[in-house]
């Protein structure tokens, strides 16, 4: 209210007579409770003495309270205003009676304009039909609006919570609606009929259907959970609409005049009744694909629907985002169906597989977990655990709940009182493990935030969804460091065990080859994976949200690349964890990992590894958690030097004939859905990069901006610093520096020909892997709740690929990309001439080494001149049509 | 162009007593460094008296001389109402403008036709600003809050030539970084702020009344100083 305390006097003189005149007008017009006070000349006196333009104000006036004013008489502001074109509108007449095809008409509008207010019901055939649809209509959007205000979507961004004084009914009870559409139905089912039989003749039935069809949708209102059904009558409508008849009186557009506000009302565009129809079918669907979520199977196929969700296109309305993030956790239960933290435990299970003795799913039932036979099936497994190698690996759950209470009790007690399990092992051992899996049921709790937090992203406006992302990763930063001490502690504790059982101790701090089950990282895996999961994220819908200069973009996909480039060594990584693990636990062992690395190494050979070879280092060492040792750690940089493989990795996988078919149904499915979708974005990530740099060589693009700043710092340089900045104290991936990318962008000196023949096979195997996606079922790609919308994400990407190696082979006949390759080649011959003559001294002329020398700062012989480019600068063309994260590059 | 109200970046359901955004930043008054410079600006161009319609990329023959002026009192003020009235979708009230102009008199500049300086309503440009401290480090950032040439006089470096001024009061106070929006759908002022070196740094959905986004652009301030040119 504070705008209220300021006086001043305003430039024109003539306005307070226009004020006083409207306040009578007002006063006349609208008989009002309120005892209206002219004080025009209170004000003129009171006002006297102030200067031209000085504002008298509270110490706390602020921006916000200036921009809420707003100017009485001032047409974009005064929205009480009679403006001419109102004065003259027609009036509609409340009494007047209603064809059938005019309710028809009237109720389409209506549902054009659901969430924005009242219009005015006439009466008769009216009383009843038309009087219960619109109070339904009405009645629903005082439904939707009680969800909205719940907080989960933007004020203002996302809705107006602001009702403006219209009553939606809120206390008009459910129940007595229902009746009013039943008696509506009724009457329509009867001297209705007859009346639009008479009336209509042949088009009878489609009307009186049209009219039946509107009935049921009002019946949204009150039964939300009827989508399906609730869908159906929208096609009907549908179908019905053109049977309307025009009442333009019926509805006032200029509504707002009549509202009770304090701000200038938004203005809203009115959707035709076609965009209508289709977002209503569209809510539909999603309010319905939410409720199929429920109930759903895992962890990782609802973290694929809540991505899929987030990513739709059209994005879902604010309504159904809003439902997602109701329903999606309260009172620690997640999707009103499962404790959140088993759901986390479950997630960190299907990625990473640690024992499951580590976690009790700490559940429900007290008096469940205090029955003495569940207590010993507990006992049980521990006495197992203790005893046998396997332990480490871990036993299926066997479902054994118990309070977590209840296990502090039995940690804390197991040395004093000395149940069972103390006797039998003197060790203490167990005692070790329950503090162990105290630690480690914490940790899941603490991960719940972050769990939840992520999902509920999916249910944001897309701006929001990149902005809160950034404190995502913060968050999983903070869990990842938090599940360090965590793993090191389960280090230890597993070495024990298997020292108790015998085994051999591994080496743990001399790093003397321990094998990568001696320091399997569970829980960093597990946080490092999301982490990375959600920066991928944030980066991409960057592009989507049109945030990026063309100059910045090559830099962008480089740095996409890089940081994907660690998320598959990472998934990687888990997956020789996994695959060690089941090797340990079925004897049978590591014949099919060999399989697969040959491979790898077979099916990409030498064609495209040089492009990126540059990088191959920073990757392999991109997996900064400290965790690199071990085999897997050496693996990765053995198979490092072909950059390539670190993309095809999702492909391998899924290529790799698993040892058994115990191997597919436990593991496989969900760090595979992963993977491919990490090597599919690799391929494309990188294929983009080698045409932005193709361009760049031939000097269509630039990595400099159009205008360099005067005033301030726009160069890339400052670009990067800035857009990754959310990055920068990320104790991991190891992400792309400037320095990096500007070698990056070289391409090892290869000509822009052979860079667009790089790109082009990138596309080719992203096609490949996202073929064999295409094909999988549900089932398989853990998309069970969301399969259709992933199915044409796939498609889209398909497209992607198809377009752009259309693009590439126009790309590589553009004469600028000749000339260079041209150039190139003859400084290649000049380079092996001199390279030949050194070779006779120097016996080692390893492929390697010129390469390198290529991106050392003197790469090109000094006999050549730079190339100056003969033909024309072309246009660069960037279509983001298929898929709003991967253009199609070509020229105009 | 400044959002007309202030949005609560709180969500709604945390309840709508937490304002921030521009109106929140508008509390701190400026700190020690900013309120030195603390100054408003306003820059107009007044029309020539002779409308001889030229079109809007050519120059008219008989140019009149651009006058850039700081801001000095509210005798200026109709004029640059008039032409924001007419170039931008928000409606501000002339405490918006008063918000700006009082607090910043010297952020604000106007240029006008030499021929047309005493006409009031005939400025045909503005940029207010502020400069306040912000963000965790409490940089010094600089806000422009309208900018709008008239139509025809667009296409002649006016609206540059403002922004530059602007930009070179708030680096001369002490400016690190200077924001601003714009409807994302403004191509002609996206292109305009990208010349002089704003970044995109965020999208902020249906941000305008109108219900149009907005693009946030950002410009990091260089460190030394460069005296404009403006002729
Ligand atoms: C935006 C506006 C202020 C530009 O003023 P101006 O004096 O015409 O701008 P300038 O002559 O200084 O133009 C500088 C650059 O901006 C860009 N630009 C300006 N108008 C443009 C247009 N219509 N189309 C494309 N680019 C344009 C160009 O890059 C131009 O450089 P160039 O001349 O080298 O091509 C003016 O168009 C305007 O008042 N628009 C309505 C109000 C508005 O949108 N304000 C900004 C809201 S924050």
């Amino acid at each position: 209210m504070a705008r209220l305390s300021i006086c001043s006097l305003d430039a024109s003189d003539s306005s307070a007579h226009r004020i006083a005149s409207s306040t009578a007008q007002l006063s006349l017009n609208s008989p009002s409770v309120y005892p209206y006070e002219d004080v025009t000349s209170l004000l003129d006196e009171a006002t006297k003495e102030i200067k031209m333009g000085e504002v008298i104000r509270v110490e706390t006036f602020s921006l916000f309270d200036a921009m809420c004013a707003i100017v009485i008489m001032d047409p974009k502001m005064d929205t009480g205003m009679i403006l001419d074109d109102y004065a003259k509108r027609p009036q509609y007449d409340i009494n007047r009676l209603l064809t059938p095809k005019e309710f028809i008409w009237i109720f389409d509008n209506i549902l054009v304009g659901q969430a924005e207010g009242p219009s005015h019901p006439p009466a008769e055939f009216v009383s009843k039909v038309l009087k219960a649809c619109v109070l339904s209509v009405a009645k629903s959007c005082g439904l939707i609006w009680n969800e909205m205000k719940k907080g989960q979507v933007y004020e203002e961004e996302d809705f107006m919570s602001n009702k403006f004084g219209v009553s939606l009914y809120e206390n008009f009870p459910t129940s007595s609606l229902i009746t009013l559409l039943d008696v509506a139905e009724l009457w329509l089912d009867s001297q209705g009929k007859a009346w639009i039989d008479a009336q209509y003749g042949d088009e009878a039935p489609a009307v009186l259907n049209g009219l039946q069809e509107r009935i049921h949708y009002s019946r949204f209102a009150t039964a939300i959970p009827m989508l399906e059904t609730t869908r159906k009558s929208v096609q009907a409508m549908k179908s019905t609409h053109n049977l309307g008849v025009p009442v333009e009186e019926a509805f006032d557009h200029v509504v707002h005049r009549k509202l009770v506000t304090n701000t200038p009302p938004r203005v809203i565009a009115l959707l035709t009744i076609d965009e209508t129809f289709t977002s209503l079918e569209q809510m539909c669907e999603d309010l319905a694909s939410i409720g199929t979520a429920l109930s759903f199977s895992d962890a990782t196929n609802l973290v694929n629907f809540f991505i899929q969700f987030g990513g739709k296109k059209p994005s879902p309305a604010a309504f159904p985002r809003s439902i997602l993030q109701t329903v999606l956790y309260e009172d620690a239960i997640l999707m009103g169906s499962r404790k959140a933290q088993d759901v986390v435990w479950e997630s960190i299970q299907e990625i990473v597989s640690p024992p499951s003795w580590l976690y009790q799913p700490s559940v429900n039932n007290l008096k469940k977990a205090n029955t003495p036979q569940t207590n010993n099936g507990t006992n049980n497994q521990t006495l197992k655990l203790s005893g046998l190698a396997s332990a480490t690996t871990g036993l299926p759950s066997s479902g054994a709940p118990s309070q977590l209470d209840a296990i502090q009790e039995q940690a804390e007690d197991s040395q004093d009182e000395g149940n069972g399990m103390e006797g039998l092992e003197g060790t203490g051992l167990n005692a070790l493990k329950q503090v162990m899996q105290l630690k480690a049921t914490e940790f899941v709790q603490k991960a719940v935030k972050p769990f939840v937090d992520t999902l509920q992203i999916a249910g944001q406006n897309t701006s929001r969804q990149r902005r809160n992302l950034r404190k995502i990763v913060q968050l999983w930063e903070i869990l990842q460091e938090e599940a360090e001490a965590l793993d090191e502690d389960l280090h230890w504790l597993l070495n024990e065990i298997r020292v108790e059982a015998g085994g051999q101790p591994e080496a743990l701090d001399d790093g003397t080859a321990p094998t990568i089950m001696s320091k399997p990282f569970y829980f960093v895996s597990w946080a490092y994976h999301m982490k990375q999961w959600t920066m991928e994220w944030m980066l991409l819908l960057g592009f989507e949200l049109e945030l990026y200069s063309t100059f910045e973009l090559s830099m962008i996909y480089g740095y996409v690349d890089c940081v994907l480039g660690a998320h598959a060594q990472h998934l990687r990584r888990i997956q020789s964890i996994n695959e060690a693990r089941l090797a340990e636990e079925g004897g049978s062992s590591n014949a099919h990992k060999k399989k697969k690395k040959k491979k790898k190494k077979k099916k990409k050979g030498a064609s495209a590894s040089a492009a990126t070879d540059a990088d191959a280092d920073d990757d392999a060492d991109a997996d900064g958690d400290g965790d690199a040792d071990g085999n897997a750690g050496e693996d990765e940089k053995s198979s490092h030097p072909d950059p390539a493989v670190a993309e095809s990795a999702g492909q391998a996988a899924a290529a790799a004939a698993p040892a058994s078919m115990a191997v597919k149904e436990r593991l496989e499915p969900a760090i595979t859905s992963a993977q491919m979708m990490v090597s599919v974005r690799i391929q494309l990530a990188r294929a983009t990069f080698l045409i932005l740099a193709a361009l760049t060589k031939v000097e269509y693009l630039s990595i400099t901006p159009p205008h360099v700043a005067s005033h301030g710092l726009n160069d890339l340089e400052t670009l990067h610093r800035h857009r990754f900045k959310a990055f920068h104290n990320l104790s991991s991936p190891e992400t792309m520096s400037f320095e990096n990318f500007l070698n990056r962008l070289e391409c090892d000196g290869y000509d822009a020909w052979r860079i667009l023949e790089f790109a082009n096979d990138y596309f080719d195997e992203a096609k490949i892997s996202l073929d064999r996606m295409q094909s999988m079922s549900a089932r398989e790609a853990r998309v069970e709740l969301c399969y259709d919308g992933w199915r044409k994400d796939i498609k889209s990407m398909i497209r992607v690929c198809i377009a752009a190696k259309v693009a590439i082979v126009s790309l590589q006949k553009d004469a600028r990309v000749l000339e260079h390759r041209d150039y190139i080649a003859k400084v290649q011959k000049q380079r092996q001439a001199a390279e030949a003559a050194a070779e006779a001294a120097l016996l080692y002329p390893g492929i390697k080494s010129r390469i390198k020398g290529a991106t050392a700062p003197k790469p090109v012989p000094l006999e050549l001149a730079p190339l100056k480019f003969k033909s024309a600068v072309r246009k660069v063309h960037l279509e983001w049509k298929y898929h709003s994260w991967w253009p199609v590059i070509s020229l105009e | 162009m400044t959002k007309s109200k202030s949005k609560s970046k709180s969500k709604s359901g945390s309840g709508s007593g937490t304002k921030t955004g521009q109106g929140q930043q508008a509390k701190d008054s400026p700190s020690t460094t900013a309120s030195a410079s603390a100054s408003s600006a306003t820059t107009t161009v007044a029309q020539p008296p002779a409308r001889g319609n030229t079109s809007s990329s050519s120059i008219p023959p008989r140019l009149p001389l651009i006058d850039y002026v700081g801001y000095e009192s509210e005798d200026q003020l109709q004029g640059m109402v008039t032409l924001i009235e007419n170039d931008l979708s928000e409606p501000y009230s002339i405490y918006t403008y008063r918000y700006f102009l009082k607090q910043w008199p010297k952020l604000s500049f106007l240029a006008s036709s030499s021929a047309g300086l005493l006409e009031l309503q005939n400025y045909s440009a503005i940029a207010s600003n502020t400069l306040e401290p912000h963000g965790f480090n409490k940089s010094n950032r600089g806000y422009i809050a309208m900018l709008a040439v008239s139509k025809e006089y667009r296409k002649r470096r006016i609206g540059s030539s403002l922004v530059l001024m602007a930009i070179e009061a708030m680096k001369t106070a002490g400016a690190d970084e200077i924001v601003l929006e714009t409807e994302y759908t403004n191509t002609s002022a996206i292109a305009l702020y990208q010349q002089i070196g704003f970044i995109k740094d965020k999208r902020l959905y249906r941000y305008y009344l109108n219900g149009v986004d907005a693009f946030r652009l950002k410009l990091f301030c260089k460190p030394e100083l460069e005296v404009p040119q403006t002729n």
